[in-house]
């Protein structure tokens, strides 16, 4: 390489031709039959490389080394897998409290933060999980909380491709570097959505504070009295409007790909006034191995309406069963046992259970 | 078509042939702001703040005929772009995009990439300046190559003062971008509305809590903190607040553009000078980093407690400027009465509530395991109160932190600073106020009786393991001792063990939430005692050796 050295004050210039002998912590140069250390002095020193070596590209670059019998140009397609682009859904769900129905609409939300700006590309998005074994598969995170509460078993007319959902851009479009895109593929209005409240106790869960029941809003994909539509895993929005009528957020969650026909239950967050105090009465032992639980749920509504209240006790193992119980439960699974709790407006309602256990 | 041929040529990112409209911000604004869905009590830091805001503006469009890309200008930093909302548009919306591709000397580089530049070295002495033409080889991200007619060099390694002036024009935005590509029918005129979410907002509620001299009752009053972290102000803004605890999924990550500076990254740059580098290891200082709250107040008061004194003092305010609360589904809606200007970065104080002469009820008590034997320790104190309107309360609580005071004379003492959950009407409401020295509790555990029962082998292991159980039986006592002049009550609450009954008591306890509550009155300068017996069954399996 060629280095020249500049006369501070004056810029004058002198140039040699030197070699690097080394690069470890600084460069040590060899000139004619010296050796130097390149800038010890502090002093400016321009390096001037002849060329960059064949190898080295201004950006990570692909090539392909062919041997053809006639050279010319010709049309090449070059396909690829390629992390950092993504997709999901994003709904936002407007629930009318008066009739009890929601308005949905549906986006797709592209992500592109793969460092390229794909110039008016033809865009397809599936929906489903294809394997990657290099990506991250981020929807299987497991939920603390279900949201499907019965999968469904209708079919759309959206394109499948195997067991995937295709969802195509109709226009080509530029997803540009570090973009968010969003194109709508659902609008549908007045699908009517249950709303009602859910507790659940973990076995033995009890409380010196009242907790919040969860929020949960409940509404078909059928095609009949439904969205009518398969969705892509994403984030659903609920809105209701203010007593001045503007929308306001009042929570989200995620949902995974579900198939059109199922019903999904959805928790928006803990109600303020709707409260379950679990507590462990009395456990006594039966000797031989067995117990017996004697279990309070005491629930408060401090709405001017009456409410009801799924009250789900888990951890119920083996062939626990309930000897006593102030109403009727009905056994979700061997494990949990649900009751329908009607509590009356600005009321108090105490529910009782015995539980009988072995181990 | 047009639009297609336009975007194969061009670099723009979106667009080239839509007609680019820019809004800016007017109109009515309104933000309502959430809660952290996961926080603590802690108090309100602006670079930390986990909670989030819905923003709704509305803005007056001019959009032509055919396609245009309508920009909307102003929006939060935070802004969660895939929550965007955007109502009012004529014809279709082809797509909504938000582009964080931002211009830094970086993307400057990048977007200049095997184009023409000119070279600038300035002579440090005479200041005079040489411009030659040259040619960027490589982006900002590994370091600056260049190409002159002289040869390759790499920017900023020769230590002369050398620069590039760019000719070229980029399109990159200086903030995120949101914009919406429409097709209109006609050109027109109309209003929009945008709505969003945006993080970096968060509220809590502060209350202050005075209680009377003869602790019978206290006034209540309370601010809602809110805090706009974002660099974005919102002028005269309807603001609400909404208290409950919502989902948020956090997991909404969006591109981000950090801006990349234009780097020398040049060969090793040692010298033979260089000292050699020691390894600094950080220490912990004894004392914490300094800590400087330079507050200073007129008078102060000292107080041997260990916590900072923050002046959330009670202010009387009238009736109108309270924030006005409306029930929003399962939530609870508070509106600030008039517009506000939220700026960039700022927290703010409105008032949530005062409420006078709130009966309450001061207690001492003590929380213990049964059968533990324990030390003198200070007993807590509570003030018990409902959230009814029999007790000048019976309006939702929400969570926050409550600050107590204790008035003497003409000034005011902070007693302590809690956590408050939650709190609906007709509830229990129990605030702590600190531990009293002059209250002490102890536990001792007088007598244990063993009685072995039967042994029991079971049928599946018969002649393997053998079950040998026995009843255990406890006397504890645990005293209290009042060394203040005045009568107090005290509460004890026992946590049994599984599977442990309480068989006596003196004096006989209450139920309340499944554990044993004892209540008794300590007189002034004495003591009380509470005894109490409870029974157990202890199992063991022991191997029987073949």
């Amino acid at each position: 390489m060629t280095i020249v050295r500049v006369t501070p004050g004056t810029g004058a210039e002198t140039r040699e031709k030197a070699l690097v002998l080394a690069t470890n912590g600084g460069v040590v140069l060899k000139i004619g039959e010296r050796i130097e250390v390149l800038r010890d002095d502090g002093l400016p020193v321009r390096v001037i490389f002849d060329k960059v070596p064949d190898n080295l590209r201004a950006r990570p670059t692909l090539s392909v080394t062919v041997n053809s019998a006639h050279g010319g140009t010709r049309p090449a397609t070059l396909s690829y897998l390629t992390p950092g682009l993504g997709w999901r859904a994003d709904y936002v769900a407007l629930f009318s409290e008066a009739d009890s129905k929601i308005d949905v609409q549906g986006w797709v939300t592209l992500t592109n933060s793969s460092g390229t700006t794909y110039d008016d590309a033809k865009t397809l998005l599936v929906a489903g999980s294809p394997s990657n074994l290099s990506g991250n598969n981020s929807w299987a995170v497991r939920r603390p909380r279900p949201t499907l509460a019965e999968a469904g078993t209708e079919s759309g007319t959206r394109e499948r491709l195997g067991d995937f959902y295709l969802y195509p851009i109709t226009e080509r479009t530029t997803i540009a570097n570090l973009q968010t895109k969003q194109v709508s593929f659902l609008d549908v209005h007045g699908v009517p959505a249950e709303h009602g409240y859910e507790y659940r106790n973990v076995w033995l869960g009890t409380s010196e504070t009242p907790q919040s029941a969860k929020s949960v809003y409940r509404f078909s994909t059928s095609a009949k009295a439904g969205l009518g539509d398969q969705l892509p895993a994403g984030i659903l929005r609920f809105y209701m409007r203010d007593k001045r009528g503007d929308p306001q957020f009042i929570g989200e969650n995620q949902i995974d790909h579900t198939p059109m026909g199922s019903i999904i239950s959805l928790s928006t967050g803990d109600a303020f006034d709707v409260k379950v105090q679990p507590t462990v009465l009395k456990r006594t032992s039966l000797g031989d191995f067995a117990w017996r639980t004697e279990m309070r749920y005491s629930l408060t509504n401090a709405l001017p309406k009456s409410v009801q209240v799924a009250v789900l006790q888990g951890g119920l193992w083996g062939d626990t069963t309930i000897s006593a119980e102030s109403q009727k439960s009905t056994r979700r699974s061997a494990d949990v046992a649900e009751w329908l709790v009607t509590v009356p407006a600005n009321g108090k309602i105490d529910l009782t259970a015995t539980f009988m256990t072995r181990y | 078509m047009r639009r297609s041929l336009a975007l194969m040529l061009g670099f723009v990112p979106l667009g080239a042939a839509a007609a680019d409209v820019a809004v800016q911000r007017e109109g009515a604004l309104a933000v309502t702001i959430y809660r952290a869905p996961s926080r603590s009590s802690e108090g309100i830091d602006l670079d930390d703040l986990g909670g989030f805001a819905l923003v709704s503006e509305t803005r007056t469009v001019s959009i032509p005929e055919g396609e245009s890309r309508i920009r909307f200008e102003g929006v939060a930093d935070g802004i969660e772009s895939a929550s965007a909302i955007i109502t009012g548009l004529p014809g279709d919306v082809l797509e909504k995009n938000r582009d964080a591709r931002l211009l830094s000397p970086g993307a400057l580089v990048a977007a200049t990439l095997g184009r023409s530049v000119m070279l600038v070295r300035t002579n440090r002495k005479t200041g005079k300046q040489t411009r030659l033409p040259a040619k960027i080889l490589s982006d900002a991200e590994g370091g600056v190559m260049f190409e002159t007619a002289e040869g390759i060099e790499a920017l900023r390694c020769s230590g002369l003062a050398e620069t590039f002036s760019f000719i070229t024009n980029t399109d990159l935005a200086a903030t995120p971008t949101l914009s919406a590509l429409v097709r209109s029918p006609t050109a027109t005129t109309v209003k929009v509305t945008l709505s969003y979410l945006a993080h970096g907002f968060d509220w809590t509620a502060n209350y202050v809590a005075t209680l009377s001299p003869d602790s019978k009752s206290m006034d209540l009053g309370a601010w809602v903190t809110l805090a706009n972290g974002n660099g974005v102000t919102f002028p005269s803004a309807q603001t609400q607040v909404v208290a409950g605890r919502i989902n948020h999924e956090s997991g909404d990550v969006q591109p981000l553009d950090m801006g990349e500076p234009i780097l020398a990254r040049c060969w090793p740059m040692g010298t033979t000078s260089d000292p050699v580098e020691e390894p600094v290891i950080p220490r912990a200082s004894p004392f914490g980093d300094s800590d400087s709250n330079a507050t200073t107040f007129q008078e102060v008061l000292v107080t041997a407690q260990r916590r900072s004194y923050e002046a959330v003092m009670p202010i009387a305010m009238s009736a109108a400027q309270l924030v006005q609360e409306e029930q929003l589904g399962d939530l609870k809606l508070y509106r600030v009465p008039e517009h506000t200007t939220l700026t960039s970065r700022q927290i703010k104080q409105v008032r949530l509530l005062d409420r006078r002469d709130v009966p309450v009820e001061l207690f001492y008590g003590a929380d213990l395991d049964a059968n533990q034997s324990v030390e003198s320790t200070a007993a807590e104190r509570t003030l018990r109160t409902r959230n009814d309107a029999a007790h000048h309360l019976g309006l939702p609580l929400p969570s926050g932190r409550v600050a107590t005071f204790a008035t003497r004379k003409d000034s005011t003492l902070l007693l302590d600073e809690v956590p408050l959950r939650d709190v609906a009407v007709d509830e229990d409401v129990e605030i702590g106020v600190g531990s009293s020295a002059d209250v002490q509790v102890s536990a001792v555990r007088e007598t244990t009786n063993v009685s072995p029962r039967r042994a029991v082998d079971p049928p599946l292991l018969r002649g393997v393991l053998r079950f040998s159980s026995a009843v255990v039986d406890d006397v504890s006592r645990v005293e209290i001792h009042n060394a203040s002049r005045s009568a107090i009550r005290f509460e004890l609450r026992l946590r049994l063990d599984e599977g442990t009954q309480l068989i006596g008591a003196e004096p006989t306890p209450m139920s309340r939430d499944g554990r044993p509550l004892f209540k008794v009155v300590v007189p002034g300068q004495g003591s009380a005692v509470i005894r109490y017996r409870s029974e157990h069954t202890s199992v063991k399996a022991t191997h029987i050796p073949l």
